[in-house]
C-alpha cells in the first residue's frame, strides 16, 4: 500500500511549554489510524497543526508528497483534507441539506456559480450527491431539518457527512464518539466502517478503545507531546506502556490491586 | 392614492433597500454603522450627475449606486479585517467622515445642503425596492448566500471548508454600499434637497436595528424590521409625543420575546408547512 499521509519531526510549543515533541507518523491510502493518548497529550493540537490552526515550530506535514506548512488552512481542503469536530460545529439555522453542501463547496465553482441559487447550474450535481450521502447514512429523513434542532448523536452523524462532502484523500475525526451513548456509538461506528469499505482513508482521535478496534487498523499513542507506542488497536491495549500512561502507575501493580 | 400615503409608501421603499444594504454584512455578522454614508455618497453623486452634469435619471442613480459601491469596496479592504466591536466602531467613522467632508465640501452647497432638481415619484421607486427584494432573494438562496450566515456563525469551521472568508464578506460589504447608495439617490430625486446632515450615524443605526428587530435568518427580515419601522410610528400618530415611547417600547418588546428577530428560519418554516425538526 502507498503512503499518503506523513508527519515528520512536529514540534509545537505555546509559551514555554512543547506541547508536541517530535512527532512522526505515516498513514498508507485506504488505512484508518487511530491517535490515542490521555486527555492532554496533545491529540487536538496534533490536528490543529494537521488543519492549518497552528503553525508547527518545526516538521513537515506532507499529504500525498505536499508540505501543507506553508499552505494556507483555506486551502488545505483542497488538497484532499477535510475533518470533523470534537465539539460539533455545524450552523443551527441552516438545514441538514444546507450544512452538507458547505462540505462541498470546494466542488462548487467560482465567484459565479456561488451566486446562482443553491440547487441550480453545479448546485444540482451537488444536491444530489448530498442526499445520496445523507441516505446511505440513515439520515434522509432529517434531510429539510435545521441542524439545531436534531439530537446531539444525528448532528454528530451530519458532521461527518459535511466532511465526505469534501471527497477527501484524508478525512480527520476527533473524538467522534465523545459524548455519544452506546447505542448511538454503534451506529456511527457501522456508519464509518461502511465509509472506510469504501477507500477513505481516516486519520482518528478516539477514547473508547472498543470503537478503535473495530474501525482502525492500527493506533499511536500519544503521551506528553511524544509517540509512546505503535501497533495494531490490539497489541496497544495490552501495551504495559500505555496502560501506565492511561493509568499512572505500573501495570503490575494494577494487577496486584 | 392620497398624497399622505403615497409619501409613506417612498419612505418605505427607500427604508426597505437600506434596510437589505445593511442585511447583507449582517447576514455574514458584521454590524455597518456607516450605512448612512454610502447613502449619503450615492445620494450626492446621483443628484450632481443628474443635476450639474445633465446625466438621465436612471444612470445617474445607477452611478450614485456604483460609486458608494466602490468606495465600500475600498473602505472594507481597509476595515474588515477589524471585527465586532472595533469593525462597528470603523465604519461608524466612515460615516463620520464622509458627512465631515460633504458638510465643508463648498462645490456641493456645504453646510447649506444641495438642491436636487430632477424627480421621481413613488412608482420607478417602488419598482427598485421590488427589484432590491428580488435580488436579495436571489443572493439569500444562493451558496454566497449560505456561506455569510456559516461566516456569521464559526468563521474558522467556514474557512476550513474552502470558504474564502476575507473575500466573501468584502463581497457582501461592497454589494451592500451599492445598495445604501441606490436608496440614498433614490431619496435625493424624491426629496429634491439633500444635506449632509440628515445622514447621521442615528440614521446607520436606526438601519441596522430594524434588520436586526426584523431578523438577518432569513430575507423576508429586513422587508419585515423595514415595515415595523416606517409604520408603526405612523400608527403611534395618534398619540403625538408619547409615540415614540410607544414605539421604543414595542421594539424593547420584540427583542425580548424574539431576540433573533421577528422572523428565524423556524419560524419561516412552521409558516409554510415544513417541520423545522
Ligand atoms: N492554544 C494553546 N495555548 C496553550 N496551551 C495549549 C494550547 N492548546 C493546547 N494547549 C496545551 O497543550 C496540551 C495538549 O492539549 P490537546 O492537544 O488539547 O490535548 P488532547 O487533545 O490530547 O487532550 C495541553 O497541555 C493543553 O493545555
Ligand atoms: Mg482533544
Amino acid at each position: 500500500m502507498s503512503e499518503i499521509f506523513r508527519i515528520e519531526g512536529l514540534r509545537k510549543s505555546f509559551g514555554g511549554l512543547e506541547v508536541i515533541r517530535g512527532v512522526d507518523l505515516s498513514v498508507s491510502t485506504g488505512q484508518r489510524l487511530a491517535l490515542i493518548g490521555p486527555n492532554g497529550a496533545g491529540k487536538t493540537t496534533v490536528f490543529n497543526l494537521i488543519n492549518g490552526y497552528y503553525r508547527p515550530d518545526e516538521g513537515r506535514i506532507l499529504l500525498d508528497g505536499q508540505d501543507l506548512v506553508p499552505m494556507a488552512p483555506r486551502l488545505r481542503i483542497r488538497h484532499g483534507l477535510a475533518r470533523s469536530f470534537q465539539n460539533i460545529r455545524l450552523i443551527p439555522h441552516l438545514t441538514v441539506e444546507e450544512n452538507v453542501l458547505l462540505g462541498a463547496h470546494i466542488h462548487a465553482g467560482g465567484a459565479l456559480m456561488q451566486a446562482l441559487p443553491l440547487f441550480l447550474g453545479r448546485g444540482r450535481a451537488l444536491r444530489e450527491q448530498a442526499r445520496g450521502l445523507l441516505d446511505e447514512a440513515g439520515l434522509a429523513a432529517h434531510r429539510g431539518a435545521l441542524a439545531g434542532s436534531l439530537a446531539y448523536g444525528l448532528r454528530k452523524r451530519v458532521e461527518v457527512v459535511r466532511a465526505l462532502m469534501a471527497r477527501p484523500r484524508l478525512l480527520l475525526l476527533d473524538e467522534p464518539c465523545a459524548g455519544l451513548n452506546t447505542q448511538e456509538r454503534g451506529v456511527l461506528l457501522e456508519e464509518l466502517q461502511r465509509i472506510a469499505a469504501g477507500g477513505v482513508t481516516m486519520l482518528v482521535v478516539e477514547h473508547d478503545m472498543h470503537f478503535v478496534g473495530g474501525l482502525c487498523d492500527r493506533a499511536l499513542v500519544l503521551n506528553f507531546g511524544q509517540k509512546i507506542a505503535e501497533g495494531s488497536p490490539a497489541e496497544i491495549a495490552r501495551d504495559p506502556a500505555v496502560i501506565e500512561a492511561y493509568l499512572g502507575h505500573e501495570p503490575e501493580r494494577y494487577a496486584h490491586a | 392614492m392620497s398624497g399622505y400615503w403615497a409619501g409613506i409608501l417612498v419612505i418605505l421603499a427607500i427604508n426597505v433597500i437600506a434596510a437589505y444594504s445593511a442585511w447583507l454584512p449582517l447576514a455574514a455578522g458584521q454590524v455597518n454603522l456607516g450605512t448612512a454614508g454610502f447613502m449619503a455618497v450615492g445620494a450626492y453623486a446621483g443628484a450632481v450627475l443628474s443635476g450639474d452634469y445633465a446625466w438621465p435619471l436612471p444612470y445617474a442613480i445607477a452611478a450614485g449606486a456604483a460609486a458608494s459601491g466602490a468606495l465600500a469596496l475600498l473602505v472594507g479592504s481597509a476595515v474588515l479585517r477589524a471585527r465586532g466591536l472595533y469593525l462597528a466602531l470603523a465604519t461608524l467613522a466612515v460615516n463620520e467622515v464622509v458627512r465631515g467632508i460633504l458638510l465643508n465640501w463648498d462645490a456641493v452647497g456645504g453646510a447649506s445642503g444641495y438642491p436636487v432638481i430632477a424627480h421621481l415619484e413613488l412608482p420607478p421607486i417602488a419598482l427598485a425596492a421590488l427589484g432590491v427584494f428580488l435580488l436579495a432573494a436571489w443572493l439569500g438562496a444562493s451558496r454566497f448566500g449560505m456561506t455569510l450566515h456559516a461566516i456569521e456563525q464559526d468563521e474558522t469551521m467556514t474557512g476550513l471548508f474552502g470558504v474564502h472568508v476575507p473575500r466573501t464578506q468584502l463581497a457582501a460589504f461592497a454589494i451592500g454600499g451599492a445598495l445604501a447608495g441606490l436608496a440614498g439617490a433614490l431619496y435625493a430625486h424624491h426629496f429634491s434637497y439633500i444635506e449632509a446632515q440628515y445622514f447621521t450615524v442615528l440614521l446607520s443605526v436606526t438601519i441596522v436595528l430594524s434588520v436586526v428587530l426584523g431578523g438577518v435568518q432569513t430575507v423576508w427580515g429586513p422587508l419585515v424590521g423595514a415595515a415595523f419601522f416606517t409604520l408603526l410610528p405612523e400608527l403611534f400618530r395618534g398619540a403625538s409625543n408619547w409615540r415614540y415611547v410607544l414605539f421604543a417600547a414595542a421594539v424593547i418588546g420584540i427583542m425580548a420575546l424574539r431576540p433573533q428577530g421577528i422572523v428565524t428560519r423556524a419560524a419561516l418554516m412552521r409558516l409554510t408547512g415544513r417541520k423545522p425538526a
